[in-house]
């Protein structure tokens, strides 16, 4: 394995009694799109902050790029965006790029055009950043990260104020970096579908810890699938279910009103649904509907950080 | 690190270039300096003077006589007190907007070391402070020209102009201790609120006569603010603006270089 673009060993972050972040390791390897995922609060921009050297952390290290973030040279490989974007208001799209690239020690000034035409800043470019739409702002500190051309990208929730297509933009352009310019890209979100699209890893920080980490392939694995039956006497058609050797359960989520369903969740339910109609139909029951149905990422995304918590309280605190 | 500063110093500059920042201040020593010549139209002729009445009481307060000597006197007292609140709002601008604007996290983790940052905004400051004075100088000789002045000479202009200048280097290096505050509170307010609290103690502390001993008073104390019967501060006094002066910018070095920028 090559060696990690970032690596993060036992960092917490403690603001006198509050643990900001807890205890968290992780690598994140050359070419990942690797993103964090958490609800607000989480801990994610105090992380990346550290990882910017904005915030010591309490106890642990963090490497860049295999340097340490106390070393500035660091930066001149890095371009990051971190929480809302801001901008010089007073100063145009170029001046505020200028600004940038002139701090940034960049001698080519044709990285300020090739930053605008990336990110269709072209009809913005003189005027002023308080005139932006709050999408422009975004799509300027977007430039502003990548005007340098940086191997490594840090983004605090880089798809917040963007419109669909210019979500869709920015997603297959951060899939392009990574694919065909090798540029390693770390992201927040706590949006789990939007991430799903765009990631190749995927962490989840809850209150601090991090509560998962897995492959963004392996999430279709992890996501609940249950199969969905309906029948006009539910109680009946739950007695036959369970004669038939099937373990039938109401629905513990919300359902239409007037429906009446039931949820299977055995793997033999879900691979041979047709034994379920059989052995309704055999009751004198025939089902209504029957559904494969598949959990959505923000259901399970809740699930897990909602059992994480549970975790977490349990647990001793690492003071 | 001379490289980052003058690229820091082209970025600084580029903002106080497109903000309308320098033209209010230009107003306010426009204002200021008009106001000086009005007193010294006023002091020139006592009975037009008495029959302003308030007004004329106060121009006897501020300027004392109109000659050169006085003018020169009245402009260190603008440089002194008027100073402390224009350069303040100056240094405050230039360090408070960062954390307004939410751009200070833009200058945390680049190439260019947030030292280089920091000394380029307090050579703005010093420059647009100093410039200020200039002009409020230019308009000054100007309106003394016309309003035809008497004792103008040599000894007295390099004396009085001297005078001016040195009051306006010491404002300027007790108001980079509102850049401190300005980054310390992130924003305007707390650096404002320092502001006025010194300038109000400075008053009170010079009123009782210990004045030489609070470097907030000094400038004043200087510019002969107090009257001509006050001796001016010593060589300690001065000493001590000075080491507030560099004790402040070393310390708002050190903050934005070591502190934990977390929002």
């Amino acid at each position: 394995m090559s060696t990690p673009v970032i690596t993060v060993r036992d960092v917490s972050k403690h603001y006198g009694q509050v643990v900001a972040v807890d205890n968290v390791t992780l690598d994140v390897q050359p070419g990942e799109v690797y993103a964090l995922l958490g609800l607000n609060g989480a801990g994610k921009t105090t992380l990346i902050r550290m990882l910017l050297g904005m915030v010591r952390p309490t106890t642990g290290s963090l490497e860049v790029t295999g340097q340490g973030v106390g070393d500035r040279s660091v930066w001149s490989q890095v371009g990051y965006l971190v929480e809302s974007p801001s901008a010089y208001p007073e100063l145009t799209v170029r001046e505020n790029l200028e600004v940038v690239r002139r701090l940034r020690k960049v001698d080519d000034r044709s990285c300020v055009d090739d930053a605008i035409d990336l990110f269709g800043l072209r009809p913005y470019v003189g005027r002023r950043a308080r005139a932006l739409s709050l999408g422009n702002v975004q799509r300027l500190g977007l430039a502003k990260a990548f005007l340098h051309r940086p191997s490594l990208l840090l983004l605090d929730e880089p798809v917040n104020s963007l419109d669909p297509a210019g979500v869709v933009e920015v997603r297959d352009l951060l899939v392009n970096l990574a694919r065909d310019h090798g540029v390693t890209v770390f992201l927040s979100s706590h949006r789990l579908a939007e991430v799903a699209r765009v990631a190749t890893r995927i962490g989840v920080l809850h209150q601090g810890r991090l509560v998962d980490e897995f492959d963004a392939d392996a999430l279709a694995s992890r996501v609940r699938t249950s199969l969905e039956v309906g029948a006009r006497d539910i109680g009946r058609a739950a007695w036959a279910l369970r004669e038939a050797g099937f373990e039938a359960r109401d629905p513990a989520g919300p359902v239409p009103a007037g429906s009446r369903v039931l949820v299977l969740e055995d793997i033999r339910a879900l691979e041979h649904p047709e034994l379920v109609a059989a052995a309704l139909v055999r009751a004198g029951e025939p089902p209504t509907r029957i559904a494969v149905v598949e959990e959505d990422l923000e259901t399970y995304f809740l699930r897990l950080v909602t059992s994480a918590a549970d975790l977490v309280r349990e647990a001793p605190r690492a003071r | 690190m001379l490289g980052e500063i003058a690229a820091a110093l082209w970025a600084e500059l580029l903002k106080v270039r497109r903000s309308l920042a320098p033209w209010v201040t230009a107003a306010a020593f426009t204002v200021a300096g008009l106001v000086g010549g009005f007193f010294m139209f006023v002091l020139q002729d006592p009975e037009r003077a008495r029959s302003l009445g308030l007004l004329g009481a106060k121009a006897q307060f501020a300027g004392g006589t109109a000659d050169w000597a006085g003018y020169f006197a009245f402009m260190a007292q603008i440089a002194a007190v008027g100073g402390l609140l224009v350069f303040g709002l100056v240094i405050i601008w230039l360090f408070g907007r960062e954390f307004s604007d939410r751009t200070a996290k833009d200058l945390l983790a680049l190439p260019t070391a947030r030292s280089a940052v920091v000394v380029a905004k307090l050579i703005v400051a010093a420059g647009w402070c100093l410039l200020l004075t200039a002009q409020l100088i230019v308009l000054s000789l100007l309106l003394g020209a016309i309003l035809g002045l008497p004792d103008w000479s040599a000894d007295t202009a390099l004396r009085g102009l001297g005078t001016v200048v040195a009051t306006t280097l010491l404002t300027v290096a007790l108001a980079t201790t509102y850049g401190l505050a300005a980054s310390i509170g992130r924003g305007y307010l707390a650096a404002v609120g320092v502001m006025f609290v010194s300038l109000f103690t400075a008053q009170v502390i010079a009123a009782l006569g210990f004045g030489a001993w609070f470097p907030w008073s000094v400038p004043s104390l200087l510019s002969g603010v107090a009257g001509p019967d006050q001796a001016g501060p010593g060589p300690l006094s001065i000493a001590g603006v000075v080491v507030v002066g560099a004790v402040a910018s070393a310390a708002t070095v050190i903050w934005w270089e070591h502190a934990d920028h977390d929002h």
